[in-house]
């Protein structure tokens, strides 16, 4: 593995899930859970070959590939059961129940990432972070480019 | 009369056998599923995103492990109860165990990299990077898996087990000698980054 990660959101959701669909329960059961997870984006950097960056003097342009999200990190103790409502005739939700309603939330987290601007960040973040380095190396003239494909590391 | 019920418990067996073989090949749910619990699912939520943050953080080692962590703690009242009077019972106690798949990043975090530990000199570059760390333990919930959960057990407690196995993850890659590795690796990494980018003399060390 190498990659450059270069940017972390903080997201919070709220997992809300209600249990009444078992016909032969009776009464139902509610949960209202926060979630604060710690979602990463950068770029991988096993995918840099040598035709990737072309030299010229005081001048340098690097293709670099496309952002990815690296990880979707849900810590637990940023997970907080809220609120729970047990019917009279039903047990209240265990750790794998609850585990189960969670990690429903981290697909959710995971597919809904795409609407956020987490990849646009992470380009900007790893431009300024290349090129202050490049500077630093003694190029004057620095273009820093983006694979078109948007990929998703699992 | 009694030819008429023979007719009916005929049609009733000819209508659970034809149900029984339709269940069979999947056209119809069979009687078991009748008794399966229906699936719970969350509502859609917005996001809401809280912080963002700029990282430079070179990942060079990842590591999937797993470890089965244990609490266990003295039954509820009633249990307590039923242990005492019972003769030649064992104490009641309530049992938790969780075994949890974990992910670990390890490599070198470059904002600890101030100007003072690059030195450029025309083709010829020398860094000298921190010293890697874990700089991701990713334990979650769908990578849980509760084998024993026997009493009642509140999220707080469940909380404190899972950052346990998340430690002992931590440790346990410590142990193996997977920073040094991760080490190793960020500086091979940085040293093939500094030729593409064109330096022909490069020297990259850590602390």
């Amino acid at each position: 593995m190498s990659a450059l990660a270069t940017t972390e959101y903080s997201i919070t959701k709220i997992v809300k899930a209600s249990d009444d669909k078992t016909w032969y329960k009776f009464g139902d059961r509610k949960i209202l859970m926060s979630v604060e997870a710690d979602v990463r984006a950068g770029i991988d950097l096993a995918q840099l070959k040598k035709e990737d960056v072309i030299i010229n003097g005081k001048s340098i342009q690097l293709n670099l590939p496309a952002p990815k999200i690296m990880s979707v990190n849900l810590p637990p103790e940023k997970i907080k059961v809220e609120y729970e409502d047990i019917g009279p005739l039903r047990d209240p939700f265990d750790n794998a129940a609850r585990d189960a309603l969670l990690a429903q939330a981290e697909k959710q987290i995971r597919s809904a990432m795409d609407q956020t601007a987490i990849l646009a960040d992470t380009e900007k973040n790893t431009r300024n972070l290349l090129s202050n380095f490049l500077q630093q190396a003694g190029y004057e003239q620095i273009e820093i480019r983006f694979g078109n494909t948007k990929q998703t590391l699992q | 009369m009694t030819r008429s019920i023979f007719k009916i418990i005929g049609y009733a067996v000819v209508i659970v056998l034809a149900y029984l073989l339709l269940a069979k090949i999947g056209w119809l749910p069979s009687p078991a599923s009748w008794f399966r619990p229906a699936p719970v699912s969350i509502d859609e939520t917005p996001l809401l995103v809280n912080r963002i943050r700029a990282l430079s953080e070179l990942s060079s080692l990842s590591v999937q492990d797993e470890v089965v962590v244990t609490q266990i703690k003295p039954a509820g009242t009633a249990k307590q109860i039923i242990s005492l009077v019972t003769p030649g019972a064992a104490p009641a106690l309530d049992h938790l165990v969780l075994v949890v798949k974990g992910e670990l990043e390890l490599g070198t975090d470059l904002k600890g990299l101030t100007e003072q530990q690059v030195f450029i000199a025309g083709d010829s570059i020398a860094i000298h990077l921190p010293a890697a760390k874990v700089l991701l333990a990713q334990i979650n919930p769908s990578q849980t898996e509760t084998f024993i959960e026997e009493g009642d057990w509140t999220p707080d407690e469940i909380t404190k087990l899972k950052i346990k196995a998340r430690d002992q993850l931590i440790e346990r890659a410590k142990q193996k000698g997977l920073l040094q590795k991760a080490n190793e690796r960020s500086l091979k990494i940085m040293e093939d980054f500094l030729r593409t980018l064109g330096f022909n003399k490069t020297s990259v060390s850590s602390q």
